[in-house]
């Protein structure tokens, strides 16, 4: 299978990434609905806590809304490297934004883990954390390799 | 200016278009325009070398050095 190709595995990722982002957009739209259903699924003591719904749907809100935009923006990052064109600088402003929506969204499961911590979103929020320099970090880097591409493709 | 490239006045005396140029050398001729501008930032040396065999000429005839 070959890695950078339409048809192959950079093709693929963009594919499901469209995916996740349809189906992001579908549950972020529905959260006042599906969000009761999810919760009676959920074996927590928290549930007894009269402020826990309002918070977790705004909570939810916001975080959604940058995951979607994470999301869209590595769609567009993978659209690009399947159109042949990755280093242009549209790609390092799109790590840019992936890197501080990371923080973001860390941010806000910060505050969720002040409130009501569980182990699993104290793991999310140190994955989002290191996401977001890492976002920041590679899109400096592209920045560097853009530069580079301009230069070689100057010389004739 | 620094270095300047004299290439279409060699073309010239070889009598030789653009396109001709650019496709027994081998590279674009959007890449060939680039360079008869002076808009290159860098030419390699084979395409140097490619050019050269092509019209027969030094490098020299090409490039010229003029102090601002």
């Amino acid at each position: 299978m070959k890695i950078i190709s339409k048809r192959g595995m950079s093709g693929l990722t963009e594919l499901l990434v469209t995916l996740v982002f349809i189906g992001g957009i579908l549950i972020w739209l529905s959260l006042p609905w599906s969000l009761p259903i999810a919760i009676k699924y959920l074996k927590t003591d928290y549930i007894n806590n009269s402020y826990f719904f309002s918070f977790i749907i705004i909570f939810l809100y916001i975080t959604g809304a940058l995951s979607l935009i994470v999301v869209y923006q590595i769609r567009k990052f993978f659209n690009s490297i399947n159109n042949n064109t990755p280093f242009i600088r549209q790609n390092e402003r799109a790590l840019k934004i992936i890197g501080y929506a990371c923080f973001a969204i860390s941010v806000c499961f910060f505050i969720k883990d002040i409130f009501y911590p569980t182990i699993l979103t104290i793991i999310v929020t140190m994955i989002f954390i290191i996401a977001g320099f890492f976002g920041i970090v590679l899109g400096e880097i592209f920045q560097q390799a853009v530069d580079v591409k301009k230069e070689n493709d100057m010389t004739i | 200016m620094g270095i300047i490239i004299n290439l279409d006045v060699v073309m010239a005396q070889r009598k030789i278009k653009s396109g001709e140029l650019a496709k027994r050398v081998g590279i674009t001729n959007a890449n060939l325009s680039i360079l008869k501008n002076n808009k290159a930032k860098a030419i390699r040396f084979s395409t140097l070398e490619a050019i050269c065999k092509e019209l027969e000429c030094k490098p020299g005839d090409i490039l010229e050095y003029e102090s601002e």
